[in-house]
C-alpha cells in the first residue's frame, strides 16, 4: 500500500475518537493542494498526501483547539510538527488535545520557486511523472527536475522521518533523497552584502506590500490575529496606511514577536501575494537567538523559550561590557 | 443582464459586438507611439519585473530605467497583473486633505483649525492613459463608477482620476484557470467599456473599438497606423481564431442560474450550516480583497502629529475583524464565517440588489491568491447547490 492508502486507513481508525482531522485535499490550481476538514468517514476519499502538500496544517491547531471541545486530528510533515511543539512549549495549546498524525516526507514542491523559474507565467498544467515534472503555461511548455523545485526547507531539512513528537506516524514509501545545502547558505551569501545594498533591496521589495497580513495570519505561532497592534485603532500603534515603510515596520514587529519562537516553516513566504522574501528576516532574528542563547525553536516540548523566560547570568551576554 | 447574453456563443459574439477591424498598429510602432504621446499623457501600462516574475500596472518610463535595482522591465500583456490595476483610480492610502490647530493667545479655551488641502490633488487631474487594462479589470471601473460616481454625493477623489484617464483594453487570449468571466457576464474580449480595444495578433495590436473622444490619439499619429481599407485580410482570419480559441477555453460555472437566481439563493441560504462548512480553512487575511479589482471599502483616519496632521483613506477589508467591531466592544461578525457569508453576499446578493449586476467580474484573482485555496465558484456553487440550482463543475 502506498503512503496516502495507509495514511486514509489510519484515518479511518482514528475518525470515531476525533472531532475533526485536517489534512490535504486536491485544489482546482495546478500544483497546489488546500487544507481539509474531515468530520465523517466519507469525506477520507478527498484526503490526498503528495509532495504537492507544503502548506503547514499547525496553523490550524490554535484555533480549532480554542473552538472545538475534543480532540483534535491533524496531518503534519514532521517539519511541520515544530510548530505543534512550540506551541506546547509556549503552553498556548493543550498537548492533550492534538492528535498528531506525522507522515514521513520526501520534500515538497515550492510552486512559486517553479513561478519564478517560468519568470512569472501563470501555471495552466502541471504533470508530474517519476523525477521530472512538465509545465504548460499556455504558450511555452517547461520540464524541471524535481530535485531543483523544492521548497528551500527541504534542502536544510534534518527530521523529515524524525518527528519530534507524534502521536501516530506514517512512513513515507519514497525515500528522502535531496542533496543538502547548508543551513543559513542564503542568509549567509545575503549578510555579504553592504547596509546600503540591505537597504535598497528591501525597499524595493517592501514597496510591493499591500498589507493584506497573509503572513501574519497564516503562521501557526501568530495567534494575534484578531489583537494585533498593527491594527489596533486605541492605542493607534502603527499608522494604518499602505505604504513601503509601513509594510517594513509591520515586519518589524512580526520579527520581533517570532524571535526565538518561529519554526522557519516558510509559510509566510509562501502565501505573500507579493512575493516579498520575508522568511530571510525570520532567519535572521533565528539565527541570533541561536548565538546568544544557542536555542533552536520547535524540537522539545519541555525546553524553554528564551524570551519567555529569565536567567540571572546568561552565558553569551557580557552585561559588563554593555554598559 | 439577463439570462440570454450570459451565454453568448462564439458566432453570436462576434455579430453582436460587430468586431471590425478599424486599424492596426506594427508591434514595433507600439513604442513609438508612446514615445510621441507620453508629452501629453502618463502611460501606465502591465510591466513585468523580471527579477521576481511579478507583473503590475506601473509607469511605462520604468522599461527604460533599468538602474532601479538591478532588475529589468518589461511589458507583459498576456498575463493577468497580480494585483489589479484599481489602485491607479483607487490608491491603497490617499491623503484626503491636512489640518492644524493654531493654539489662540486670546481665548485660551478656543482652538482655531486650519484645513489644507493635499498637493497631490494636483496630480490627479493629469491626464492618463491605461494601456493593457484586462476587460474584466474595465467591468470592474464601471462598477466603480456606480459605487463612487452615481446618487447625490459623489466621490471626487476618485472621480478626477477616473475622469482624466483613457482605458486602451486588450483583450484576453489567455484563460487561465481561474478565469471564469463569462460565468459573471463578462467576455474575454468584451470592449463594452473601454475607450479603445485592441486584440493582440502575432506581429501587430489591431484596434477593433475606439469611442469618438479618443480618435485624436490615432488621428494625430497617423503615420504609425494602418488605414482601415489597407487591413489585410489575413489579420482578420488571425484575430477570429484567437476569439473562438479563448472562448472555448473559458468554463462557464453558474450557467443554470441567472443573477437574480443566485441572490435569491443567497438570501436563502444566509441562516444555513453551508457557510460554517465552507468556510473553516479560512484564514481571513485581506490577500483577496486587496487583489480584488471590485472591492472598494476603505477607512478613513486622522493621523496627528502634535498639533498638524492628516485625514487619509486607506483600504480596508471585510475579513478584518475590526472591519465591524463596535465602540461598545460588540462585534456583530466576530466569527470568520459571518464575515466570509458577508464578502460573498456583497458581490452576489446586496449588489444585485441595488444594481441588477452581480459585482464580481470573474478575474478569479482571489482563487490565485489564497493562501489555503479558497475559491469563491466553489462557494457559489455550493450555495446554488443547496438551492438545487446545480452548477456545472468548475473546471478541472
Amino acid at each position: 500500500m502506498g503512503t496516502e492508502e495507509r495514511l486514509k486507513e489510519k484515518i479511518g481508525n482514528l475518525i470515531d475518537d476525533l472531532k475533526v482531522i485536517v489534512g490535504y485535499t486536491k485544489s482546482n490550481i495546478p500544483l497546489r493542494v488546500n487544507p481539509l476538514f474531515i468530520e465523517k468517514k466519507e469525506e477520507i476519499d478527498k484526503l490526498i498526501f503528495n509532495n504537492l502538500c507544503i502548506n503547514n496544517l499547525a496553523t490550524y491547531s490554535y484555533f480549532l483547539s480554542q473552538e472545538i471541545d475534543g480532540k483534535i486530528g491533524i496531518i503534519l510533515k514532521p517539519c511541520d510538527v515544530k510548530a505543534i511543539v512550540q506551541l506546547v512549549a509556549e503552553g498556548l495549546i493543550n498537548r492533550e488535545k492534538i492528535k498528531i498524525i506525522s507522515v514521513g516526507c520526501n520534500g515538497v514542491i515550492d510552486y512559486k520557486k517553479i513561478q519564478r523559474k517560468i519568470n512569472g507565467l501563470k501555471i495552466a498544467s502541471a504533470d508530474i511523472t517519476g523525477s521530472s515534472i512538465k509545465i504548460g503555461t499556455g504558450e511555452k511548455d517547461f520540464e524541471f527536475n524535481i530535485e531543483d523545485i523544492y521548497a528551500e526547507k527541504c534542502y536544510v531539512c534534518r527530521i523529515y522521518d524524525k518527528p519530534p513528537i507524534y502521536d501516530e506516524y506514517i512512513e513515507n514509501d519514497i525515500k528522502f533523497n535531496i542533496r543538502s545545502k547548508e543551513e543559513y547558505e542564503d542568509l549567509m551569501e545575503f549578510e555579504k552584502l553592504s547596509l546600503e545594498e540591505i537597504y535598497s533591496f528591501w525597499e524595493h521589495e517592501f514597496s510591493r506590500c499591500i498589507r493584506c497580513y497573509a503572513c501574519r495570519n497564516i503562521c501557526p505561532l501568530e495567534v494575534c490575529r484578531d489583537r494585533c497592534i498593527a491594527q489596533l485603532d486605541q492605542p493607534h500603534w502603527q499608522s494604518q496606511k499602505i505604504t513601503s515603510s509601513e509594510g517594513k515596520f509591520f515586519q518589524l514587529i512580526r520579527v520581533m514577536h517570532l524571535a526565538g519562537r518561529c519554526v522557519e516553516c516558510g509559510e509566510c513566504e509562501r502565501v505573500c501575494p507579493s512575493n516579498i522574501p520575508i522568511l530571510k528576516l525570520m532567519k535572521k532574528m533565528n539565527r541570533e537567538i541561536n548565538k546568544l542563547f544557542g536555542f533552536v525553536p520547535g524540537l522539545a516540548i519541555d525546553s524553554k523559550p528564551p524570551l519567555l523566560t529569565f536567567k540571572n547570568i546568561e552565558k553569551n551576554i557580557k552585561e559588563e561590557e554593555l554598559i | 443582464m439577463t439570462k440570454n447574453n450570459r451565454n453568448i456563443g462564439n458566432k453570436d459574439f462576434m455579430e453582436k459586438q460587430k468586431i471590425k477591424i478599424i486599424s492596426i498598429i506594427k508591434k514595433n510602432n507600439l513604442f513609438l507611439f508612446f514615445n510621441k504621446i507620453s508629452e501629453k499623457l502618463d502611460i501606465y501600462l502591465p510591466v513585468q519585473d523580471l527579477k521576481n516574475g511579478i507583473i503590475d500596472f506601473m509607469d511605462w518610463r520604468c522599461i527604460d530605467n533599468h538602474e532601479n535595482n538591478n532588475t529589468e522591465f518589461v511589458m507583459n500583456l498576456g498575463e493577468k497583473t497580480k494585483k489589479s490595476p484599481k489602485f491607479l483610480l483607487f490608491p491603497s492610502s490617499e491623503s484626503l486633505f491636512e489640518f492644524e490647530y493654531k493654539k489662540n493667545l486670546d481665548k485660551a479655551d478656543m482652538v482655531d483649525i486650519e484645513l489644507k488641502s493635499s498637493n497631490i490633488s494636483d496630480s490627479n487631474t493629469r491626464k492618463k492613459i491605461i494601456f493593457g487594462i484586462k476587460p474584466c479589470d474595465m467591468a470592474a471601473i464601471k462598477m466603480f463608477d456606480l459605487v463612487f460616481g452615481t446618487g447625490e454625493k459623489r466621490d471626487t477623489y476618485y472621480l478626477d482620476k477616473r475622469n482624466y484617464s483613457i482605458f486602451i483594453s486588450v483583450g484576453c487570449s489567455k484563460i487561465h484557470p481561474d478565469c471564469f468571466c463569462t460565468s459573471v457576464g463578462g467576455h474575454p474580449f468584451n470592449f463594452e467599456h473601454s475607450d479603445i480595444g485592441i486584440v493582440e495578433l502575432k506581429e501587430a495590436y489591431a484596434i477593433v473599438k475606439l469611442n469618438e473622444d479618443v480618435k485624436w490619439l490615432i488621428e494625430e499619429n497617423k503615420d504609425l497606423f494602418e488605414k482601415e481599407s489597407s487591413i489585410d485580410e489575413k489579420y482578420y482570419i488571425e484575430l477570429n481564431k484567437i476569439i473562438s480559441g479563448s472562448e472555448e477555453k473559458m468554463p462557464c460555472i453558474y450557467r443554470n442560474a441567472s443573477p437574480a437566481e443566485i441572490s435569491d439563493s443567497m438570501e436563502k441560504s444566509f441562516n444555513t450550516e453551508i457557510w460554517k462548512k465552507n468556510t473553516k480553512k479560512c484564514i481571513s487575511c485581506a490577500a483577496c480583497t486587496y487583489v480584488c479589482p471590485t472591492c472598494v471599502c476603505f477607512n478613513i483616519c486622522d493621523e496627528i502629529e502634535n498639533l498638524s496632521g492628516e485625514r487619509f483613506r486607506c483600504w480596508d477589508y471585510c475579513m478584518n475583524y475590526y472591519y465591524t467591531l463596535e465602540a461598545s466592544g460588540h462585534n456583530p461578525r466576530s466569527e470568520i464565517y459571518q464575515r466570509y457569508r458577508n464578502k460573498i453576499n456583497c458581490k452576489y446578493n446586496y449588489y444585485y440588489k441595488r444594481s441588477k449586476n452581480i459585482y464580481c467580474v470573474g478575474c478569479g484573482r482571489c482563487v490565485e491568491v489564497c493562501p489555503v485555496g479558497m475559491d469563491i465558484r466553489e462557494i457559489v456553487s455550493s450555495v446554488l447547490e443547496s438551492d438545487k440550482k446545480v452548477p456545472d463543475k468548475v473546471k478541472e
